[in-house]
């Protein structure tokens, strides 16, 4: 066991020491954590409320008061933001994590007993892939209606497809190799060579879709939000914020050039992180996302 | 390849059948009386009845389904609830204006993209290379419809060059949103093109063309470029996808009056028949997509058209 310990950690290790080569990734990963903490302390980092109005206020340019400016109602866009960014990363994190359970589910079962279950969960999933992701959750939204948790749920549900099937031929690739038919041939159960074979062997992939997807959930949430069917006013949420100034870009455009700012580097920093995890995980994921 | 095709179209209609099923459902489960919606508040309701009546809303769903799906067969998708005009009609008005933005956004992706890939990858990290590449991370990453409103504060609202919305013909109305809805699959065309054409010239075969005194740039073009074209197209073909999302909320801001901004204001308006009809026309269209690209495919890579057996 330890033998195993060590020698995964120094797997990891090596891993760690391939992506810190990648200044690319490097520089996302911090600008991200930077991103996060800021979002878990946003009342520490700004003094402003999110919500606050201050009509004689409006339209304000950047100034020492207010690094960012203020919006239509007078409210300071940094603090806007700040708090913004808790509901972009939570909507990346839950919709993800929700796609990731069940799609990697999906595609755990339907690669490993094959036949009428593999057939049936395929089925569904190509009916998911039906239509473009993005058109998917709006649909989705479209039913159930506008708010966050709506625009996690749809969002996750678009998401499933692409770990379905990403699981399912990591599995098949794995099903037939010598460990597996060992732990068989050892009288090991299904759900034992699922979780502790198979799954473990899958992780590269899983772990670069994981990041990548984040980014691209975070620009889909705050497309629909920018729609009108994701946060609603007066929540601080980016797309809903760029929505709702956008009607005063004549007078001043903080209001907008900034939420859009923020979505942009957290979506930027995700695809930089994944795009290094990918290299140092398995090169031959290039095409992966 | 005809029997290919023919097959391939046949296995489309389950899915076709499937996703109708799953967006009827979804709009089913939408609140919402449609029959309220087209005689407006304060109906009485004995109109309200004989509405509902006499548009089978009163039966169960899956009554429901069987007789839109009938209809649908014969393109007929029902009314709009607000226009009273037939949805298949209502699609195909709005339907040239989303195909002119789309096929003006690929236009820009493959004329940028392609060449923006191929020369970095025959200079890998050179100057080029780094700042080609960064532009593609930037345009992979930026949010559409922000980019959109940028582009219409600098050019519309501060140069004065271009119009902000509409589409009243000329090209000056195609010019932002075609480049807004083209930027994202641009980033990603270059981003491929340029890994595929590094993968193709370190092969063999380029070697020895290379070797037999043939020009570099010849080589890049007549023998790279054919073979790292495969990837770029599945990749044409998968940014259709996103194309197609993206269309949605590039034509609300630049007030592009095709199917994308239809189906937001159709879901604004609760109006079922025509989200309905809008999301099948997507669905039918992208699977169309996929199996064109599926056959270009093998006309790029011979080695691959005794698949389509």
């Amino acid at each position: 066991m330890t033998d195993k310990a060590a020698k995964s950690q120094s797997h990891f290790a090596r891993i760690f020491k391939q992506w810190r080569r990648n200044r690319r990734a490097v520089v996302g990963a911090i600008i991200l954590t930077v991103i996060i903490l800021m979002a878990a302390f946003a009342p520490y980092v700004t003094k402003h409320e999110p919500h606050r109005q201050n009509m004689r206020n409006r339209l304000q340019a950047p100034s020492k008061d207010h690094i960012f400016g203020t919006d239509q109602f007078g409210r300071d866009i940094y603090a806007r933001v700040i708090y913004g960014a808790r509901l972009s990363l939570q909507v990346g994190f839950f919709s993800i994590g929700l796609a990731l359970i069940i799609g990697c589910t999906l595609g755990l079962l339907a690669g490993y007993y094959g036949g009428i279950l593999d057939n049936v969960i395929m089925r569904f999933v190509d009916v998911l892939m039906a239509l473009p992701g993005f058109l998917l959750a709006l649909s989705i939204v479209a039913a159930l209606g506008p708010g966050l948790q709506n625009v996690i749920l749809a969002i996750g549900v678009s998401y499933i497809p692409s770990f379905a099937r990403m699981m399912r031929s990591a599995v098949i690739s794995t099903r037939e190799l010598d460990y597996v038919n060992a732990a068989k041939s050892l009288g090991a159960k299904d759900r034992r060579i699922l979780l502790t074979h198979i799954l473990p062997n899958s992780l590269s992939p899983i772990i670069v879709m994981t990041t990548l997807s984040m980014a691209g959930a975070i620009l889909s949430a705050a497309g629909l939000s920018f729609l009108g069917m994701g946060a609603q006013p007066p929540t601080p949420e980016w797309g809903s914020m760029i929505a709702n100034a956008r009607p005063f870009i004549r007078v001043s455009h903080w209001a907008v050039t900034i939420p859009g700012l923020a979505i942009f580097t957290t979506v930027m920093c995700l695809n930089l992180v994944g795009d290094g995890l990918r290299d140092a995980l398995d090169p031959r994921l290039k095409n992966v996302g | 390849m005809w029997r290919y095709i023919i097959r391939r179209l046949l296995s489309l209609i389950p899915v076709i059948i499937g996703i109708s099923l799953f967006v009827f459902l979804l709009m089913h489960l939408t609140p919402g009386d449609p029959a309220q919606l087209m005689l407006g508040e304060g109906a009485p309701a004995h109109q309200l009845e004989a509405l509902r009546e006499s548009m089978g809303l009163n039966k169960p769903w899956y009554v429901q389904y069987l007789n839109w799906l009938k209809d649908a067969v014969k393109l007929d998708l029902g009314r709009s609830l607000r226009s009273n005009k037939a949805v298949s009609a209502e699609i195909l008005g709005r339907l040239p204006a989303t195909a002119e933005l789309a096929v003006a956004a690929v236009v820009i992706a493959v004329l940028i993209g392609v060449p923006v890939g191929v020369l970095s990858a025959s200079r890998p990290n050179s100057m080029f290379d780094n700042v080609a590449m960064v532009g593609a991370l930037t345009g992979v990453g930026m949010p559409a419809f922000w980019q959109g409103i940028m582009l219409i504060l600098v050019f519309s609202v501060t140069l004065k060059w271009l119009p902000s919305s509409g589409r009243m013909g000329g090209w000056q109305y195609l010019v932002l949103p075609a480049i807004t809805l083209g930027t994202g699959a641009t980033a990603s065309i270059a981003r491929l093109t340029r890994s595929a054409m590094l993968d193709v010239l370190q092969q063999d075969y380029v070697r020895t063309a290379r070797a037999k005194g043939l020009r570099r740039l010849f080589v890049v073009y007549r023998h790279a470029l054919r073979n790292a074209l495969i990837p770029v197209v599945t990749m044409i073909g998968l940014q259709f996808g996103g194309l197609m999302s993206g269309a949605v909320l590039t034509e609300t801001i630049f007030a592009w009056p095709g199917i994308g901004r239809m189906l937001v204001e159709a879901i604004n308006n609760k109006d079922f028949p025509l989200v309905q009809g809008t999301i099948m026309t997507f669905a039918l269209t992208y699977a169309l997509v996929n199996l064109a690209v599926d056959l270009l495919y093998g006309f790029l890579d011979p080695r691959l058209q005794s698949n389509y057996e």
